[in-house]
C-alpha cells in the first residue's frame, strides 16, 4: 500500500516536472502571476500585520493604562471625599466649644446614615476613651483602642491623615465587618479644657471591591491595590491569596515592566494612589493580546489564502483565454504537419493571433502553391528525361546508323562494322544504363564518344574530335545525356553544311567548384537573332534536334537549380561554344 | 490544459492542508475551553463553612471554566436526602461529583455506584470510607486532634477534667479522626481525665443540652474541647448561660461570627480554623485536572490554622477568621 502510494507521487512529481519542463504560455502565465500575486499579497498581509498588531498592542497597553489611571482617580476622589468628611467633621470638632455639645453627635449621624459606605464615626480621646460614635452597638469591654495600629499611627504619625490597611474592625459587640479606617488627629475642647483626640472614620471595605470589580483587562487581566508594604488592599482574587492558594508581590516599581509567570507573559503597570501611600497595579497578559494576534494571523492568512485562490482562478482562466487562440492554431499546424494542407483559419479573438492566423494561412497557401508547382515541374522533369530517351533512339539515326552499316559490310569494310557495331552498343548500353538518371562523368564522356565515333563514320571523317577529361572529374556523378544532344546539334547544324574539316573539342573539368563541360566546334555557328529563344523553355516541344539545347537545359535546371545549365556563345562561320555548369555532387544515387 | 488543472488541484491540495492545520491549531485552543460538569453536594447550605467552601468551588469553576452545579439537603446535615441528591446526580452523569459528606459509611453504596459508571468522586472536608473515590479534599483531622491536645497541655497544664463534645450519631470521619488524635496525644498525660459526651445530638440546642449534663454532673470540669462546629456553638451558649465564663475555657472547631463573638468574649479560647474556601477551590481545580488526565493523589490536605481570642486580629488571623464576602 505505501509502495504502491510512494510510487504514484513520485510518477505524479516526475510528471509534474515534466509540466514544469513544457511550460505552456498558459502555465507561465499563471505561474508568474500567482507568484507575483503570492509575493503581493504577504508583503501586504505582512506589513498589515505588524502594523495591526503592534497597534493592538499598543490600543491594549494604553486602555490599561487608562483603566488604571481612572481607577485611580476614582479612589482618589474617593478618599478625598473621605478627607473632606473627617477634615469637615475635625473643624466642626474644633470650633465647637464643647465636644458634648448634640450639635457635633447629629452632624455625625446625619453623615453616618447617608452615607452607607461609611461603616462609623467615632471620636476617641487621647487616653483611648470612646466619647461618641455613631454605631448603635456599645464598645466592646475589652477592646484595647489605644493598641490599634490606626489610633496609635494617628496620633504618632506628622502627616496628621491615615489611611489604614483593611482590617477587621474590632471594636463593637458583634460587629466584624471589613473596614479600611482613616484617623486623624484632633483638637476638641470639652468643659473649656482643649484635649487632643481621634477621628475614625471606618469606610465599608467593599466599597473598594465596588471601585475595582467589573474592570477587565482583556479575559485575564486584572487590576489590583497595594499598600506601601506590599500588603494586599485589594485584589479580585482576594480569598485565593489570603488561603495562600495564590501569591501576588509586585515589583516596588512605578511604571510598566513585563513579567513572565507560570500563567504566562504579563504586562504590569503600577502607578501610586495620590493622598495614600497606595498603588493599584494592572496586570495585563499578553496570551490575551496574542489571542488577539492569533485571530489576526489567522484574518490574514485567510484573506491572502482566498485572494490567492481566487487571483490563480482568475489567472488560470485568462491565460486559458490567451492561448486558447494560440492552441487552435497548434492544432491546425499539427494537421498541416500530418499532410492535410486544405486548411483555413477562421481566426477571431486578440488581434495578434488573427495576424498571426493570417500569415499562417498565407503560408498555407503558398506551400500549396509551391507543391503544385513542384508537382509540375517533376512532370516537365520526367516528359523531358522521355524526351532525351526519345531523341536518343531517334528511328533516323537509328536507320541512317544501321544503313551506314550495311553499307559498309557490302563494301567489305569490316573493320569499320566492327568499330560502328561496337559504338552503338555501347552507346545504348550507357544511355539505357538500368534507368538510372544519373552517371558519372566518365561514363557519360564514353557515351558521347561513342556517339562520335558512330558520326564520324557516317560522315565519312568530315570532322575531327577531340576529349579532355580532368581526371578529378571522372568519377563525379552527372545527369546523364547531356553531351549527346549538343554533340547532335553541333553535327547537325554546324557542321554539316561546311566546306572545311570541322573539329569538335570536348572537355570536362572543375571550375569554380562546378563540373564545366565545354563543346566547342568550328561550324557555322548560330544566327544571334536565334540565340535569345534557344535556352527559354515554353512548354511545348516540336521535336527535331532543336530541341536538344533546350532539353538539356532544362532538365538541369529542374534537377540542380537556375544556377546550374547551359551556357552559348556563338560567332557566325567561326563556330559555337556551348559551357554546361552542372555541380560537384557525389551522393547522387545511381 | 491537462497539466494546469493538475497544478491548480496541486495548489488547492497545499492550501487546504494549511487550512487544516489552521482549524487543528484552533481545535486544540478548544478543547481546552471544554466545560467540565462538576456538581457540588454539599451537606448543609447555611453554615458559615459550607458558604465559604462553596465559594471556594465557584472561584475555580471560574477560574478552571467548568461548569458548577451545587446542591444541598433541605435539612442540614440531611444523610438521607444527601443520598437522594447523589443518586439524582449519577443519572445527569456530570463529569465528577463533589461530596461534602453527611455521612461517612451511609452514603458509600451511592459513591461507588456514582464511581462505577464512570463518575469521579471528591470528598470534602470529611473522607468517604470507600477507596473508589478519586480524592478526599479537607484537612488532617488526626494531626488537628493532636494540635488541640498541644494546646490543652500548653494552656491548662497536666492535670484537668476535660469534657470533649462531640456528636455520635452520624458517622462524620474528620470528627472521628480528632477525637482519635486527641485521645493518642493525650495518653502521654494520664492525670488529663477526658470525658465524652455519650449522648448524641445533631443541633446547637443538642448539643448544649449534652453540654449542659456534663457541666452538671462533672462539677471539676475546667475546659470543654468541642469537635465540630455545632458542638462548639453549643458548648459556648451552655457555658455562658451557666455564667462559667471565667471557669471554663473552650477550644472550638471552625468560626464564624457567633464564634468570634463567644471569642471576643472569652468564653472560647481557641479554635481550629480550616480553610474551606481551600477545600472547595482544590476540589473543583482537581476535579477539573483528573477530568484532564491528570494524576490525583489520593489525598489532598488543606490544613488548618490556631487561632486564640488574644491574637484573633492580627493581620493573618483576620483574613482567616472573617472571609470577605465580596
Amino acid at each position: 500500500m505505501r509502495h504502491f502510494f510512494k510510487r504514484n507521487i513520485k510518477k505524479y512529481i516526475d510528471d509534474l516536472v515534466k509540466t514544469l519542463k513544457l511550460r505552456s504560455i498558459q502555465f507561465i502565465i499563471t505561474i508568474s502571476f500567482t507568484g507575483i500575486t503570492i509575493i503581493a499579497m504577504s508583503f501586504v498581509g505582512i506589513v498589515s500585520y505588524s502594523k495591526f498588531t503592534v497597534t493592538s498592542e499598543k490600543n491594549a497597553s494604553l486602555n490599561a493604562e487608562q483603566l488604571l489611571n481612572q481607577i485611580n482617580s476614582n479612589i482618589e476622589y474617593y478618599l478625598q471625599s473621605m478627607i473632606d468628611v473627617s477634615g469637615l467633621l475635625s473643624d466642626n470638632i474644633y470650633l465647637n466649644p464643647n465636644i458634648m455639645n448634640s450639635n457635633i453627635k447629629d452632624q455625625m449621624s446625619v453623615i453616618s446614615n447617608t452615607r452607607s459606605d461609611i461603616a462609623s464615626l467615632a471620636i476617641f480621646s487621647a487616653e483611648g476613651k470612646l466619647i461618641y460614635a455613631t454605631n448603635t452597638e456599645p464598645l466592646k469591654t475589652n477592646s484595647q483602642v489605644t493598641d490599634q495600629s490606626w489610633f496609635q499611627n494617628a496620633l504618632n504619625k506628622t502627616d496628621n491623615l491615615l489611611f489604614s490597611l483593611p482590617h477587621v474592625q474590632n471594636l463593637f459587640e458583634k460587629k466584624h465587618d471589613w473596614v479600611v479606617s482613616l484617623s486623624k488627629v484632633i483638637n476638641y475642647t470639652v468643659d473649656g479644657k482643649k484635649l487632643k483626640g481621634v477621628l475614625l472614620v471606618d469606610m465599608n471595605y467593599s466599597i473598594i471591591s465596588q471601585l475595582c470589580q467589573n474592570i477587565s483587562i482583556g479575559e485575564k487581566g486584572y487590576i489590583y491595590i497595594v499598600d506601601s508594604d506590599n500588603n494586599i488592599i485589594y485584589h479580585p482574587k482576594q480569598q485565593l491569596i489570603n488561603t495562600g492558594l495564590k501569591q501576588e508581590i509586585p515589583e516596588n516599581y512605578l511604571g510598566s515592566y513585563q513579567e513572565s509567570s507560570n500563567d504566562g507573559e504579563k504586562i504590569v503597570t503600577i502607578k501610586t494612589v495620590n493622598l495614600t501611600n497606595w498603588k493599584v497595579i494592572a496586570v495585563a497578559y499578553t496570551a490575551d493580546l496574542v489571542a488577539s494576534k492569533k485571530d489576526i494571523t489567522n484574518f490574514v492568512i485567510w484573506v491572502i489564502i482566498l485572494s490567492i485562490m481566487l487571483i490563480s482562478l482568475i489567472f488560470a482562466v485568462m491565460s486559458a483565454k490567451i492561448s486558447e487562440p494560440i492552441k487552435n492554431l497548434e492544432k491546425y499546424m499539427k494537421k498541416v504537419e500530418e499532410g492535410d494542407f486544405n486548411i483555413y483559419i477562421d481566426a477571431k479573438g486578440e488581434d495578434e493571433v488573427v495576424r498571426l492566423s493570417h500569415a499562417f494561412n498565407i503560408m498555407i497557401y503558398k506551400v500549396r502553391y509551391l507543391m503544385k508547382q513542384i508537382v509540375n515541374e517533376q512532370e516537365a522533369t520526367r516528359k523531358s528525361e522521355l524526351d532525351a530517351l526519345q531523341a536518343q533512339i531517334n528511328p533516323h539515326f537509328l536507320y541512317n546508323t544501321l544503313d551506314s552499316i550495311v553499307w559498309m559490310a557490302e563494301n567489305g569494310k569490316s573493320e569499320d562494322v566492327i568499330t560502328m557495331v561496337t559504338a552503338l552498343a555501347r552507346l545504348f548500353r550507357i544511355s539505357i544504363s538500368r534507368g538510372a538518371k544519373f552517371i558519372t562523368v566518365e561514363q557519360e564522356i564514353e557515351h558521347a564518344k561513342n556517339y562520335l565515333i558512330i558520326q564520324k563514320i557516317r560522315y565519312k571523317n568530315k570532322f575531327n574530335y577531340s576529349i579532355d577529361i580532368e581526371p578529378d572529374v571522372r568519377k563525379l556523378n552527372t545527369l546523364k545525356l547531356i553531351l549527346q544532344p549538343l554533340i547532335e546539334n553541333a553535327i547537325y547544324h554546324g557542321i554539316e553544311y561546311m566546306q572545311d574539316e570541322g573539329k569538335i573539342e570536348i572537355s570536362a573539368s572543375i571550375h569554380e567548384n562546378k563540373i564545366l563541360f565545354i563543346i566547342r566546334d568550328n561550324g557555322l555557328g548560330i544566327d544571334p537573332e536565334k540565340m535569345p529563344g534557344l535556352l527559354r523553355y515554353d512548354g511545348k516541344s516540336k521535336g527535331g534536334s532543336g530541341v536538344g539545347v533546350k532539353n538539356v537545359h532544362e532538365r538541369i535546371q529542374l534537377t540542380y537549380g537556375k544556377e546550374f545549365g547551359l551556357e552559348i556563345e556563338s560567332e557566325l562561320e567561326e563556330g559555337t561554344t556551348i559551357k554546361i555548369w552542372i555541380p560537384i555532387d557525389t551522393n547522387k544515387e545511381e | 490544459m491537462k497539466n494546469i488543472v493538475r497544478t491548480i488541484i496541486l495548489l488547492f491540495l497545499i492550501i487546504i492542508i494549511i487550512m487544516f492545520r489552521l482549524f487543528y491549531q484552533n481545535q486544540g485552543v478548544a478543547q481546552i475551553n471544554t466545560n467540565e460538569t462538576i456538581s457540588l453536594i454539599l451537606s448543609n447550605a447555611n453554615d458559615d463553612f459550607w458558604i465559604n467552601l462553596r465559594q471556594g468551588a465557584e472561584v475555580a469553576a471560574k477560574e478552571f471554566n467548568a461548569k458548577l452545579n451545587i446542591y444541598a439537603p433541605k435539612e442540614q446535615n440531611d444523610v438521607l436526602e444527601q443520598i437522594d441528591l447523589i443518586n439524582e446526580e449519577i443519572t445527569k452523569k456530570p463529569d465528577a461529583i463533589i461530596i461534602g459528606p453527611a455521612d461517612c459509611d451511609r452514603i458509600v453504596n451511592s459513591v461507588v455506584k456514582a464511581t462505577e459508571s464512570g463518575i469521579d468522586v471528591f470528598a470534602v472536608d470529611s473522607d468517604i470510607k470507600t477507596d473508589s473515590i478519586s480524592s478526599y479534599i479537607g484537612s488532617n483531622n488526626l494531626l488537628a486532634g493532636e494540635k488541640v491536645g498541644e494546646k490543652l497541655v500548653e494552656y491548662f497544664g497536666t492535670n484537668n477534667e476535660i469534657a470533649v463534645i462531640n456528636s455520635t450519631e452520624k458517622s462524620i470521619n474528620n470528627e472521628i479522626k480528632r477525637g482519635t488524635g486527641l485521645i493518642k496525644y493525650m495518653n502521654d498525660y494520664e492525670n488529663n481525665k477526658l470525658f465524652n459526651s455519650l449522648e448524641s445530638f445533631t443541633s446547637v440546642a443538642g448539643a448544649k443540652f449534652v453540654t449542659n449534663s456534663i457541666l452538671t454532673s462533672k462539677k471539676n470540669i475546667s475546659v470543654i474541647v468541642a469537635l465540630n462546629y455545632v458542638s462548639t456553638i453549643g458548648a459556648a451558649e451552655a457555658v455562658e448561660e451557666l455564667g462559667l465564663k471565667n471557669k471554663i475555657s473552650i477550644i472550638g472547631f471552625d468560626s464564624d461570627s457567633n464564634v468570634m463573638h463567644y471569642m471576643d468574649s472569652g468564653i472560647i479560647k481557641t479554635v481550629i480554623v480550616q480553610s474551606p474556601f481551600t477545600m472547595g477551590y482544590l476540589a473543583v481545580k482537581n476535579a477539573v485536572l483528573k477530568h484532564q488526565g491528570v494524576k490525583i493523589p489520593r489525598y489532598i490536605e488543606t490544613g488548618f490554622s490556631i487561632v486564640d481570642s488574644s491574637n484573633m486580629y492580627s493581620q493573618e488571623n483576620e483574613k482567616i477568621l472573617f472571609p470577605f464576602k465580596q
